[in-house]
Parts: structure tokens; sequence; C-alpha cells
């Protein structure tokens, strides 16, 4: 999966980029949840849909599928126990209405959130997070746990693969045993590992700064369009 | 100009390194050679600070090197270290943070400089990639940058052609020249001699702790004989000078024949040679295919097959059996002890 989203960041069409990218997504949250209204959230949903599936296609929807799962049995949950006047077998309009509204606002979130997912790295992340007061060491540590996760990520593939290869998976007590060695090893390199990083940091004369991404802010003036509907639903409504 | 001088260290009681002198000067590109596990890694990261020797010391550019940190510091700026493995020195999630990395830490941070330096090494719009969705190659040349972002004089690449395919060997190479050209003084450690061969101004073989070697050329048999990655090839040539005693024939694949003198004796002892014109071209062919080659020339001749042979894949044998003698003495460009104190020419009486 981790392989998976960074290839879809990579390779999605950005209309905003850099730290520009994270306060619009930012400012479209705070504006949901300011202007409590269907409009907006029918709003937000269209225009982060449209924009979602511009960047990554139908990634955007491999992303939805998951949360629909939790989603729609509780949206049903939610018509059910609303009390008020059936309307439909054991539905009542209130129940309706409730459902329907939480379905439109968790969808606008939701959407949001995974057009935040498909066009922005954790590094680009970060850097906004830092812009906006995260403290610097928490931010340089946040990068190299980033950093880290990406090694060991490529490491237990690579542990895994090999393990596959010559069928350590095959039946439970072989999995248990090989999921046991996989542990060790990776403790084992994750030892190596951090040697190794502290005399990289070391050899290029590391004194407690780790750089920011090189991304520019583009595209504001699409961000402005989509936050002024946003806005404009919301006064309308 | 880096200097080790009689520089010993110990992983717990293993004795890596027994007093190493080497030299490492501006403009040239020396190459450390020897067999995995040889101690080339320890050996250079003593000359970025990352490792203190217990006895000897470190010298750069007629300074002795401290190890405080501001003395680290310095000699880091002017020693750059390329790690073998590139996901062991990359640092920080993007290309851009990694490559600024360094400078960053130094204040010393030109953006233009180092933009420069990413579009020489063919890094230009790589910036914003993440370095774990790069290649092999890619990711070399990324540690590469982030060394050459710090400007330093001297710059040392512990096995950079490591997991590398041919295109990233070609990369490599062409920035290594670059980086001579610019005048800064290289040192490679490596155990693949074609690439040494390519580049190298200057080889050190490291056996044992210690450099056995240190001269301007290196020839395939040295380099096999220490552990050394050679062109894989079984061929052989024995040379076989004209007044000396002809060995078994059916031993070889070819006989090859140069000089009017070898001619006769091969006449006088009823052999039919197979090879008769561009006797030593030939034989040289032959034997980067595969295949063992008697080579029988006029004495005056040993020199000069010997310093061609320099040049090619195979393993030159001198076989110099004196016809008084019995049986027959062998002469080899060989070891001395384990590999070899020196590069020596070794008797050997059957």
């Amino acid at each position: 999966m981790h392989r998976t989203i960074e290839e879809i960041q990579l390779k999605s069409k950005k209309i905003v980029t850099g730290v520009a990218n994270v306060y619009f997504v930012i400012i479209s949250f705070i504006l949901i949840y300011i202007f409590n209204s269907i409009t907006v959230f029918a709003v937000a949903l269209t225009l982060f849909f449209l924009i979602s599936i511009y960047s990554s296609g139908l990634n955007y929807l491999r992303f939805m599928k998951l949360p629909t799962l939790f989603i729609i049995p509780a949206l049903f949950v939610i018509a059910f126990i609303t009390p008020g006047e059936k309307i439909f077998l054991v539905f009542s309009r209130e129940g309706i209405d409730l459902a329907f509204k939480t379905f439109l606002r968790t969808y606008a979130s939701l959407s949001i959130m995974v057009y935040l997912i498909v066009t922005t790295s954790i590094p680009e992340m970060l850097f906004a997070l830092r812009k906006l007061r995260l403290p610097d060491f928490v931010a340089e540590i946040m990068t190299l746990i980033y950093r880290t996760i990406q090694i060991f990520v490529d490491e237990l593939m690579r542990l895994e693969r090999s393990a596959e290869s010559r069928l350590g998976f095959y039946g439970r007590k072989n999995m248990l045993r090989t999921s046991a060695l996989l542990g060790y090893s990776m403790f084992i390199k994750s030892m190596e590992r951090a040697e190794k990083l502290n005399m990289a940091m070391e050899s290029r004369c590391y004194n407690g700064k780790i750089p920011n991404p090189s991304n520019k802010s583009s595209g504001i003036g699409y961000a402005l369009v989509v936050i002024a509907a946003i806005i404009a639903a919301g006064v309308i409504s | 100009m880096i200097e080790l001088r009689d520089v010993w260290f110990s992983y717990g009681d293993r004795e890596v390194l027994k007093g190493v002198n080497m030299r490492v000067r501006k403009g040239e590109i020396a190459i450390l050679l020897g067999r995995n596990g040889a101690g080339k890694s320890t050996l250079l990261m003593h000359l970025n600070g990352l490792l203190k020797p217990k006895k000897g010391e470190v010298i750069v550019d007629g300074i002795r090197v401290g190890y405080d940190r501001k003395s680290l510091i310095k000699l880091r700026r002017a020693v750059g270290f390329v790690f073998q493995n590139p996901d062991d020195q990359i640092v920080a999630p993007t290309v851009w943070q990694d490559v600024v990395f360094g400078p960053e830490n130094l204040g010393m941070r030109d953006d233009d400089r180092i933009k420069e330096i990413l579009r020489n090494l063919g890094l230009e719009r790589y910036e914003s990639r993440l370095c774990n969705s790069l290649s092999g190659g890619e990711k070399k040349r990324v540690a590469i940058a982030g060394v050459l972002a710090m400007e330093p004089e001297f710059i040392i690449m512990d096995e950079p052609t490591a997991g590398v395919d041919g295109m990233g060997l070609k990369e490599i190479l062409k920035i290594v020249k670059n980086l001579k050209e610019s005048g800064k003084g290289i040192l490679i450690s490596t155990h693949d001699l074609d690439f040494a061969k390519t580049i190298g101004d200057r080889f050190m073989i490291l056996e044992d702790g210690r450099i056995i070697y240190d001269g301007v050329f290196v020839d395939y048999s040295l380099a096999e004989n220490c552990g050394i990655r050679t062109w894989l090839s079984e061929g052989e040539i024995v040379l076989v000078p004209h007044d000396s005693s002809i060995p078994e024939t059916d031993d070889f694949d070819f006989i090859a024949v140069m000089g009017k003198s070898a001619r006769e004796k091969l006449e006088r002892e009823g052999i039919e040679p197979d090879i008769n014109t561009a006797g030593m071209e030939r034989a040289f062919l032959r034997a980067i295919g595969g295949a063992r080659v008697m080579l029988v020339c006029s004495r005056s001749m040993i020199e000069v097959v010997k310093r061609e042979a320099q040049a090619y894949p195979v393993k030159l044998t001198i076989c110099d059996g004196v016809e008084c003698h019995e049986g027959q003495s062998v002469h080899s460009w060989s070891r001395s002890g384990e590999c070899g104190a020196h590069y020596t020419e070794r008797t050997e009486s059957n």
C-alpha cells in the first residue's frame, strides 16, 4: 500500500501544488464544518470528486471503497434508530434526512481527505505543518521516521518475497515460524540501519537541520475558485 | 593531499588494518583494490573521520586530523564520503531534501549551485521525487550529488559500481572523469578490475590489513591472485622461450610460435604449430576466448609479451625450463605469502 500511495502521489495531476495545496485542503475542511448545510456538503463533494478524479483517476474510487463498507451500514442504522414519522418500512422521514445529511457530510470530508492523499506527499505535508508553527524538532523527527519507514518497508518486502519463494508461508506452522523469523531479522536490520543512518548524517555534518522540500506553490487561483464556490453555497443556503 | 600514516584499527580482537600507509593527491583517481572483507570500507571510513585509528594518523592537506567536533566538520567538508549502499547514505525522503542536507547543516546552502549539480548528474526534475521511488542507479547519483553539494576537495567512493547495471556504470565513469577534470582528488574502492583499469591513475591493493601494492599499473594475474574480480576466463598463455624445453603439447589447445629461432626450435622438436603468423596477438585472442595456449618465442621477446599481457585479461605463465636442467622451472607473475608482499616474479621448481 505504501508504495502504491507514493506512486499515485508521484503520477497524479496536481492543479494546486506545494504548501498551498495543504492549506487549500485545511480551509475546505474548516468551511465544511462552519457551514453546516446540505448544499455546502453537496458542492464540496462534487468539486472534490471532480478534482480527485482528474488528479488520480480511478484511484479515488479505490480509496473511497473501504470506508464505504463502514459508512453505508452506519447510515442505515442512523435512519433506523432516529425517531419520527415512518414513511418507508421502518425508516422515519427524520431518519432518512439525517442519514442523507450524514452521507453528504462524510463523503465530502472523505473526498477532501482522499484528494489530499493522492496529491500530497508526506514531506510536503510536514513542510506545510512546519510553516504552521509545528516545532522544528517534531517535523525533523517525523521526516526521519518517514524515511526510515520507507527503508523498512522495502526491506520487509524483500524479506517477505524471499520467504515466500521458499514456501515460508506454506501452512499455519510455517507461517508462524517465518513471521517470527522476519520479525527477528527486521529487528537486527533496524539496529544496523540506525547505526548507518547515524554515520550517514555524521558524515554530512548534521547539526539538527533537515531541509524542506523544493516544491513551490502553484495553482492558487484554482484553489480560490473552489473555496469561493463553497463559501457561496454556504452563504446562499 | 590525504595521507594515512601507519594506521591500525581493530573491531574488538580482530585486527582489520595493520599499519596502513597511503596517499591520495588532488587531481588523481586512486583505486583501492581488495577482496571482500579485506578492510577497504574500514580504511575509507578513517578518511572521513567516521572511524578513529587505534594507532597512526590521518593527515589532510598537511594537517593532522583531530577528532573533536570542529575538526571533524572541517575534515568532512574537505573529504566527502559516498557510501557503498545509497540507501545507507540517503537520509531524507525527497531528492532535493537529501542533496541539500549537507550544505544546509554546514550553513553554505546555495540553491543555484545545487541545481547545477543535479543538472550535471542528470537529476534535474527529480527534486520532488521520493528517494524510495528511484532506481538503484538514480539513488547512487543522488548519493553522489549529496556529497558534491558539500563541495569537498577529495571524494571517497566505497564500491560505487556495486549493484549498478551497464548504463549506470557508464554514468558513474562519466561522473568520476568530470570530477577529476575539476581537480578533485578521488579515491575509489572496488574489487572490479575492469572498472578500476578504465579510470584509475594509481592502484593500491589492500590485503590482510596492509597495502601490499601501490603502483600505476596492475595486471590480471596479480589481481586474480589477490581475489579481485577480473574478466572471467579460464584462458591462459604459457610462454616458452626458444632455448627451454617444450612442455607436453597435449596439455594445450593451441600452439603458437613467434620469431625465427622459436620456429626452428619447434621444427627440431617435430611440433607443428597451430598459429604461425601474428603469434602473440592471436595467442591473446585465443586465451581471452578461454583456450590454453603455448606461445613459443625467442628469449628476447619475453619482456615484450609480458608487457603486452598487462593490457589483456589473460593469465600469463612463463615456462622457462633450461634444457640442461632436470625437469623445468616455472616463473609466474604471482604472489608471495597469502597474496604477496610485492609484485614479484617467483620461481618454483617442479
